[in-house]
């Protein structure tokens, strides 16, 4: 277990060195004078600066330097903990993030909840029932989950829950320790427009995994030796099926903290993908470089714990 | 004996249709796709009026039997502006899912058939591009080319990369370990031959199910960048786009929120139920009875 | 009255296609302290048969009518929970696949202990203890440590012993046992069933045991039901079966069957297996039958007693009316027909030269590990040498893992090779520059193990064939067009199959047709890898017929790998023992099975089972299981598991010498 969780750190590397490097790239990819650019300036500033202003301004991005030593620069600064100075606020983009930082991930905790809340009940009685109504039912969810964007899945229940009904707020944010009942009721809404799609894509996993165990021949056996039927389901079918997808979990996650893009968008929920957002708005390009990877850095560390939970849990890889 | 009997030959093909038909969703999943492709194909000889036309004399008008799905803040009509989405929805699926098949599918193929050092360095590539969640890698690309067809066809291309490669790679490899492709070597066969004609045929179904339900995820990654404004710029009738602004006046106009969202996960939904469809019709276990 | 009666049994699947009868007619009387076999192939519904006494028939199938009586009581009336209770506690199964049949995220003292639990409400701990104790009694070592094993951690015996521990656990009264031991290696088998019997006598139970394998059924069954296409066919006591059969399905079988102390041409049944929902009409297995007369065409015949207890569904049973087989096939035809071939001669010159071949295949590719220099590699082939000669076949025998296909596709070059070097017509083929290779490709094929596989499934029977002629011969036109009707026409098909696709074709046919194409380029050797052992007993011979025949015609030498003894003795002239990636002995087969140098080879043969009722099983001295060479020192590979090994042995590698006139054996005690 020790050798298999070294090694897939080491994997890691790699993967995190890529990744950088796609980051770091991001900028080369934007059309215009890199140097306004990286600056803040619009293309129409240009007149306005005159040429030892833009030497200067070359020289502190370092954009007189080859591409691969900035990259290397880049990395350090990253690694020392200069992230650079947000352009709009003029506040360290590092010291921005982390404060945004604890938002996302409430919300995505919480859209993880609702996902599992949801797809274990329905997958179990779908496979249980299969091909009767329970089964249809969860699989009419599950198909319709998948393709209702969340956008607008979040707009009809705004309209519902919060225009119509005045149940529920339709924005904002309040903090879980200082005013635990609000924040649960701003976090309601977001949290389940996040997690309908995992917990559709999930159901729909869940229940192939438990049909295909009940298919399995040691699933006959133990119905041979006289088990409890509710004791198949669970303790066999159930468990396997769910071990086999913990990795599937994990993916899900990727898709949350992708989806907060568009759900703190809607719902102005104060974390790292509003801010995202608002870097891309006013062309911030420090914040957006930074947020883009303190996304990513989250997924692969995610990805890296599930993996290792994965193979502490299953016994056919534990000792591998 | 039914899992050997997979989805072959001429009757194979007979037998699959035979399923595709029974099963009643997938049906309603052809359905939906072809009135998709139907209405973007026709879109300006459907549209009852030009989709940018403004009209304020009947800004915010609810449905009636002039404006079949209302107007919206600057009196355009609604049914146009939806029928014209579906056009812009299809030309940026289909060329983000073209793009996205024809460089991942190749590549997986290489990866899987090269095995060793080329394999490693593919996948740790195609790890990397994993590594950013869901749809963030497509926001970062947009924001940082800009919006449009092309950049959007890219940012969508490059993120669903991955996903192509990797199923390629799955089957190539599954492919490589059968005994008749080391019949076909032992016949003679070159590799090129091995690869066109002994794999290639065995791993067109599982990519044919992945292509179908990337469209699905293709359209909806390009109505995400559009609704939080990073795809076409107004007036451009986008579905994404629509969605946004309807959102300032959705408690006087609900309307505008509510029929081009259904539009958009009607389609969503077709492209998904047809692909359950051929995962089905490919599943070896329908075979056998 | 019988602890188990079984009254015209019924049992149908719904198929889109139709609805197919898997089990019809079938009825049995099973007493306690008895065994009852059943034995037959591929769809002879003799699974379905026990999974309708548990009332586990899987959907889409269902009893339709008849009654099942254990112990007094109606099986087939009792409620879910009643029938609940009874599985497990009072009839209780074992089956084919112990790795299948075990849920792999529980440890194996944990499944033994739910018996105990769920059907005698012991506690936790009261079931944990019982289990060791049950895993001890059946042969379990070191039962307190394994039972905390997960299955994929035990070997293939040992999850079969926790299978049988599972069925022991509540003493039931009836034992089904399907397939117990067809998934395993000789050695094990003969492991098992001694374990078996003795079980038997301790508990007395009644056990129904179904098989492919006439050997098994013969060593421990009393009486015996023969089953073809979902009837019983035959029904006797297991010595009237075998001395004197009655129903020719049942002769045939018997004689299908290489046996060890014959190299004479097999008796294969003609035909295949028929498809349930197309059954033929009458009897049916008549358009099979060497004895068919227009009656059996019309009339399905039924049960019938024709001797005191012995039962069987004929108008015409052997030796009674009409012919037997015996007399059909007199020793006159069969000596006619190996003087047609030809005797080997004996002037035989080399043909492959395979020298000191060596393949390591690494595990466990961990980085730390690799860090650290910690390879783990499974030595799959071990200095291995040998020469095939003309007119020569040479069979390659051994148990899972000793790496006989690893040296098949050695050779084949379809797996690179680390060290060693293989000879042929004056070159070393595993130095061929990439080029050359395709000539080679000409003189040298190869016909797989699962004929299910081994044909591209998108491609018809004519691109099959055609390939190897095109590539080979540049054939085009009539020219193509006749060859292929040759080739297929050489191994018993005809033209009207060349459009079709492999899955159109039953096993037998599929391995027809891989025979053909390897036939195509006209080949000097041909390696064939367990080219029988997934097809059905009668459809074995054919094939194995198929090839001696085809030899002597075509004249290519074979390297013929198998698991199976009396198989390799049927078909080759040298036999390759092998055990643990080494070979242990080298010889003429004749010789080497009338006298083994090797104490592996001695015990093999002795493991192996004879479908005869009146000798016993023979003490099983092979203990323990084969070991897999993962970085193996020094020392014998067998000495582990030999019965005379010495402190010398573990220590010193013996080498591959000659001990007698063309005998090698690799042995310090020989």
């Amino acid at each position: 277990m020790l050798n298999y969780a070294a090694s897939r750190l080491l994997q890691v590397i790699p993967v995190m060195v890529i990744v950088t490097l796609i980051v770091f790239l991001l900028m080369s990819l934007v059309p215009g004078d890199p140097v306004l650019v990286l600056a803040g300036f619009g293309p129409e500033d240009r007149q306005g600066i005159s040429q030892e202003q833009y030497d200067a301004l070359v020289n502190r991005l370092g954009l007189d330097q080859p591409i691969h030593v900035r990259y290397f620069q880049w990395l350090g600064n990253i690694f020392r903990g200069d992230w650079g100075i947000s352009l709009t606020s003029q506040r360290p983009v590092l010291t921005e993030l982390l404060s945004r930082y604890p938002a996302t991930i409430y919300l995505a905790a919480s859209a993880m909840l609702v996902t599992l809340f949801m797809a274990i009940p329905l997958s179990i009685l779908a496979a249980r029932f299969q091909n009767k109504i329970p089964d249809y039912s969860a699989m009419s969810f599950a198909v319709l989950g998948l393709s209702i964007p969340n956008f607008w899945l979040g707009l009809i229940l705004i309209l519902v829950f919060s225009l119509h009904l005045g149940w529920l707020p339709s924005i904002g944010y309040a903090d879980p320790f200082d005013q635990p009942l609000e924040f649960l009721r701003h976090i309601i809404l977001p949290a389940v427009v996040l997690g309908a799609a995992s917990a559709a894509q999930l159901t729909r996993y869940l229940r192939s995994g438990m049909l295909e165990q009940l298919g399995e021949d040691y699933i006959r056996m133990a119905y041979a030796k006289g088990l409890p039927e509710l004791l198949i389901m669970f303790k066999y079918a159930f468990r396997n099926s769910l071990i086999a997808a913990i990795t599937v979990i994990g993916l899900e996650i990727g898709q949350l903290l992708g989806g907060s893009t568009i759900v703190e968008v809607l719902f102005g929920w104060p974390g790292v993908a509003k801010m995202l957002l608002d870097g891309i708005y006013s062309r911030d390009f420090p914040l957006i470089q930074g947020a883009v990877l303190v996304l990513a850095a989250t997924y692969v560390l995610v990805n890296l714990l599930v993996d290792l939970l994965y193979r502490w849990i299953d016994p056919r890889v534990r000792f591998s | 004996m039914a899992a050997r009997r997979a989805a072959t030959g001429a009757s194979g093909w007979a037998r699959a249709f035979g399923v595709l038909a029974r099963n009643r969703l997938a049906l309603v999943g052809v359905g939906l796709v072809s009135l998709f492709v139907f209405t973007a194909g026709l879109a300006p000889w459907l549209s009852p009026y030009e989709p940018d036309r403004i009209t304020i004399t009947v800004a915010m008008q609810p449905p009636s039997l002039d404006h079949w799905m209302g107007t919206d803040h600057l009196g355009r009509d609604i049914l146009s502006r939806v029928i014209h989405g579906a056009r812009i929805a299809f030309v940026v699926s289909v060329g983000a899912v073209l793009l996205g098949a024809t460089i991942g599918i190749p590549l997986g193929f290489l990866s899987g058939y090269a095995r060793g050092w080329v394999d490693h360095a593919v996948m740790r590539l195609m790890d990397a591009l994993l590594a950013f969640p869901g749809r963030l890698l497509a926001i970062a690309l947009v924001a940082a080319m800009g919006g449009g067809l092309l950049s959007l066809w890219i940012a969508i291309s490059v993120s669903s990369l991955p996903k192509y490669a990797r199923i390629a790679r799955a089957a190539m490899l599954e492919q490589r370990e059968r005994d008749y492709v080391y019949a076909g070597q032992v016949v003679g066969e070159s590799h090129t031959v091995l690869v066109s004609r002994y794999i290639f045929p065995n791993t067109v179904a599982p990519l044919t199910v992945a292509l179908t339900i990337d469209f699905a995820s293709a359209i909806l990654i390009a109505s995400s960048l559009s609704f939080l404004g990073l795809g076409f710029p107004p007036p451009t009738p986008d579905w994404g786009a629509d969605l946004s602004s309807a959102m300032d006046g959705m408690e006087f106009m609900p309307w505008a929120a509510i029929f081009p969202g259904m539009a958009l996960s009607l389609t969503i939904l077709g492209f998904n139920l047809l692909g359950d469809g051929m995962r089905d019709v490919f599943d070896p276990r329908h075979y056998d009875q | 009255m019988a602890l188990l009666e079984v009254r015209d049994l019924h049992v149908t699947f719904s198929l889109l296609r139709g609805e197919l009868s898997a089990v019809q007619d079938c009825s049995f009387d099973l007493d306690t302290g008895q065994t009852l076999g059943i034995v037959g192939e591929t769809g002879s519904g003799k699974t379905t048969t026990a999974l309708a006494i548990l009332r586990l028939v899987p959907q889409p199938g269902r009893i339709v009518s008849g009654s099942i009586t254990f112990d007094g009581e109606s099986l087939l009336t009792q409620s879910r929970s009643a029938m609940r209770r009874i599985r497990g506690r009072e009839i209780s199964l074992v089956s084919q696949d112990p790795m299948a049949s075990l849920n792999p995220t529980l440890a194996a003292g944990e499944q033994v202990g739910e018996m105990y639990r769920y059907h005698l409400g012991y506690s936790k701990q009261d079931a944990r203890d019982a289990a060791v104790d049950m895993l001890r009694r059946v042969g379990v070592p070191r039962p307190e440590e394994l039972s905390r094993r997960y299955p994929h951690e035990l070997s293939g015996g040992l999850r079969q012993r926790v299978a049988i521990a599972m069925a022991l656990a509540c003493g039931p009264k009836l034992v089904i046992a399907d397939e117990p031991t067809s998934a395993l290696d000789v050695t094990i088998q003969a492991q098992l069933l001694e374990l078996i019997k003795e079980l038997q006598g301790d508990h007395g139970l009644a056990t129904l045991l179904i098989s492919h394998d006439l050997g098994i059924v013969s060593k421990l069954a009393d009486t015996v039901m023969v089953m073809y296409a979902g009837r019983p066919v035959e029904y006797s006591s297991v010595k009237d079966l075998f001395d004197r059969p009655l129903h020719p399905y049942t002769e045939s079988l018997l004689y299908a069957r290489p046996r060890k102390g014959s190299q004479e041409s097999l008796r294969p049944i003609a035909g295949t297996i028929p498809n349930l929902l197309e059954l033929p009409s009458g009897c049916t297995f008549h358009p099979r039958c060497f004895k068919t007369q227009a009656l059996c065409t019309t009339e399905a015949p039924a049960l019938k007693e024709w001797r005191r207890g012995q039962l069987a569904a004929c108008h015409f049973p052997a030796e009674l009316k009409g012919i037997s087989l015996r007399e059909k096939y007199t020793d006159a035809t069969a000596a006619a027909k190996l003087a047609e071939h030809g005797n080997a001669p004996d002037g035989k010159e080399p043909l492959l030269r395979v020298k000191n071949l060596s393949k390591q295949f690494n595990l466990a590719p961990l980085f730390p590990d690799r860090l650290m220099g910690r390879l783990r590699s499974l030595h799959a082939v071990d200095d291995v040498s040998f020469v095939l000669s003309t007119e020569r076949t040479l069979g390659v025998v051994g148990e899972s893992g000793c790496g006989k296909t690893t040296l098949a596709k050695l050779i084949l070059r379809l797996v690179p090779a680390d060290e060693g070097e293989v000879w042929y017509s004056g070159r070393d083929i595993l130095r061929l520059p990439s080029g050359q290779v395709r000539a080679l490709r000409k003189e040298i094929q190869a016909v797989f193990q699962d004929p299910f596989s081994s044909l591209p499934p998108r491609m018809t029977v004519r691109q099959i064939l055609s390939r190897p002629l095109r590539i080979h011969f540049q054939m085009r036109g009539t020219e193509l067009q006749d060859r292929l009707a040759y080739l297929l026409t050489a191994v018993g098909m005809g033209t009207e199959h060349l459009d079709r696709y492999p899955h159109e074709f039953s096993g037998g046919q599929r391995q027809r047709l891989a025979i053909s194409r390897a036939l195509a380029s006209v080949p000097k050797v041909i390696i064939a890898d367990e080219p029988v052992s997934s097809l059905d007993v009668s459809v074995q011979a054919q094939v194995l017929n198929l090839f001696s025949e085809l030899r002597h015609n075509w004249g290519f030498n074979m390297i013929f790998v198998s698991h199976d003894l009396s198989v390799i003795y049927q078909i080759s002239e040298d036999v390759l023992v092998m055990y643990g990636g080494k070979i242990m002995e080298h010889g003429p087969t004749a010789e080497v099975f009338k006298d083994p140098l090797h104490p592996y080879t001695k015990l093999l043969i002795e493991a192996a089972l004879e479908p005869d009722p009146h000798t016993p099983v023979a003490a099983n001295r092979l203990k323990g299981e084969p070991m897999t060479p993962i970085n193996p020192v020094g020392g014998c590979r067998f000495a582990s598991r030999c019965p005379i090994a010495e402190d010398m042995c573990r220590d010193t590698t013996p080498q591959l010498e000659e001990k007698r006139p063309d005998r090698r054996v690799a042995c310090l005690k020989v």
